[in-house]
């Protein structure tokens, strides 16, 4: 009976996949048709502000045209965008790591524990409303212009994300799961590894995903105020813009907002394949 | 069939909680009771009459404020160890696919691997889910998930097992199964089995003695031993008298509630 049961429920999952698949492609025209209206009010504004000699703005095709050559073409210092890529992507790899290592383990340890929490949660509440950015002048004060002044912004911003997102996953695990185990014989460590890390981890992804888009933001954002060797995305954007090179500068938030995207839908990745358990996986 | 030694002794336990307004709330009163090695005990009462809080109490998850409970001739001060305890909700770990939940407790209890899992496929099968090792506890049935909960209480050798009105949330023909599965189960494990539950004619199919207790503050109302054959037919004569019975004393209760 059981088993008539499950396949009647395969064969309505293999039905309910066709619906999606078809539901896919129109939403899928539909993305794409927003693009291409939001390109054209793009292409008309930069004609517009063109013929009325008002504000500079390249038009898509040049922006298109000069993200395509940065990938050939080297800047005044010989880096073409690759090289400006990797090296904002060791910052953010660098800081986000430590954010990572940081974050996780002291979340964990503030959820399960209160003392820790109550103890901990005056100097993190403090510290989570001073935005990343305005740490920028002590960083730079305590590395000097470096790789790691980025890193430090980088988890700044993605720390506590990951921190509050923990500590709220945590608190969530059901009281029953852990009598249950307890019950069964698991001590201290079985219930910390074996329930509590399990249990959270929705919450430390989700943490991870927030972060690392925080993370992503924050080194653009300390590449603007310098850094060494006249590498970065955010040095590149802000350079093409002082000598006037505006396609180079709209060319290099393009890259930024695609690497972006490209992060957020790798850890989605991740997520559904290491969270296949769970009943619903949020997107976005 | 249930020994004559004493497996489980509960005397004189009172339990009240203060309430969400600051008044006390009494939800047991002055509880005693013995429990045979290998029996099948139902404790029956109306809803809110404090059974969970005694099964609680029972396990050593909450202290009485007075009476104690022994269990195996051993004082119960904290939670117990190998006990297969299935509450309301089966709580299954949503994470671990069903040969992982079944194995959990031969996790913490150290077995080996292998071992691990010839124990695991043993009780995956004696509860009638082999083929299922594999599917995650979302992609399961209320009734399934509820197997998945009893083979991995079984799969520790628990010392008994508390089990909190654990087919309520069944369809009818689903709880009518398990109850035949359960039955089937306790037979060949060999088990102490406390069963929880508000269900008259589920406890007059199942147990060998039911304990009747009064609504708030629980006492004991009465101790009766079901003396029918196994298997027992919900339609028998005697099984509906005796249904009966207790409902009419469950019904005194009720009206007392009421007035």
């Amino acid at each position: 009976m059981i088993h008539k049961t499950l396949c009647v429920k395969i064969g309505d999952k293999m039905a309910s996949e066709r619906i999606k698949y078809i539901a896919g492609i129109g939403d899928l025209l539909l993305s794409i048709m927003t693009i291409v209206l939001a390109v054209i009010f793009w292409h008309t504004l930069a004609l517009y502000l063109t013929f009325t000699g008002l504000p500079y703005l390249p038009t898509p095709i040049e922006a298109f045209r000069a993200f395509l050559l940065s990938f050939v073409e080297r800047d005044l210092w010989g880096h073409t965008i690759i090289d400006h890529c990797i090296a904002s992507l060791e910052r953010v790899g660098l800081g986000f790591a430590i954010a990572f290592v940081t974050a996780v383990p002291l979340g964990l340890i503030m959820g399960w524990f209160r003392s820790v929490r109550v103890a901990a949660y005056p100097i993190v509440e403090v510290l989570r409303y001073i935005p990343p950015i305005a740490w920028i002048p002590f960083s730079i004060l305590l590395f000097r212009v470096t790789l790691f002044s980025s890193a430090f912004i980088v988890w700044i911003g993605a720390f506590f994300p990951i921190l509050l997102n923990t500590i709220a996953s945590t608190r969530n695990i059901g009281r029953a799961q852990l009598e249950v185990a307890v019950l069964m014989g698991a001590g201290r460590k079985d219930l910390m590894f074996k329930i509590v890390v399990p249990a959270a981890l929705p919450g430390i992804i989700t943490g991870v995903r927030v972060g690392l888009g925080v993370g992503w933001m924050c080194v653009i954002a300390a590449e603007f105020v310098g850094v060494p060797e006249g590498l970065g995305l955010g040095y590149y954007v802000w350079t093409m813009a002082a000598i006037g090179r505006y396609a180079e500068m709209v060319a290099g938030m393009l890259m930024i907002g695609i690497i972006g995207l490209l992060m957020n839908y790798a850890i989605l990745f991740v997520e559904r394949r290491i969270l296949r358990w769970r009943e619903e996986v949020a997107g976005y | 069939m249930p020994g004559t030694r004493v497996k489980i002794r509960v005397k004189n336990v009172s339990k009240s909680f203060i309430g969400e307004f600051g008044e006390r709330i009494d939800a047991l009163h002055n509880v005693t009771f013995d429990v045979y090695e290998n029996e099948f005990f139902c404790i029956l009462g109306p809803s809110g009459c404090g059974k969970t809080t005694l099964l609680r109490i029972i396990a050593g998850l909450e202290r009485p404020d007075t009476g104690y409970v022994e269990v195996d001739g051993r004082r119960v001060s904290e939670p117990l160890r190998r006990v297969g305890y299935i509450p309301q909700d089966y709580s299954l770990f949503p994470w671990r696919t069903v040969l992982g939940n079944v194995e959990f407790g031969l996790e913490v209890l150290g077995v080996p691997e292998r071992e691990r899992r010839r124990i695991a496929q043993k009780y995956i099968d004696l509860v009638g889910l082999s083929g299922f090792e594999r599917l995650f506890p979302k992609e399961l049935s209320g009734g399934m998930k509820q197997k998945v909960a009893i083979a991995r209480a079984l799969a520790i050798s628990p010392v008994m097992l508390l089990l909190d009105e654990p087919f309520a949330d069944l369809d009818a023909q689903t709880r009518m199964y398990m109850q035949r599965e359960i039955l089937r189960i306790w037979n060949e494990e060999q088990i102490t089995v406390l069963f929880v539950t508000h269900s008259v004619e589920e406890a007059v199919f199942l147990a060998d003695r039911i304990l009747l207790l009064t609504a708030r503050p629980g006492r004991v109302k009465k101790i009766i031993k079901v003396g029918l054959e196994r298997p027992r037919r919900r339609t028998s004569e005697e099984f509906v008298s005796l249904v009966s019975k207790i409902l009419h004393l469950l019904e005194e209760e009720l009206h007392e509630q009421l007035v």
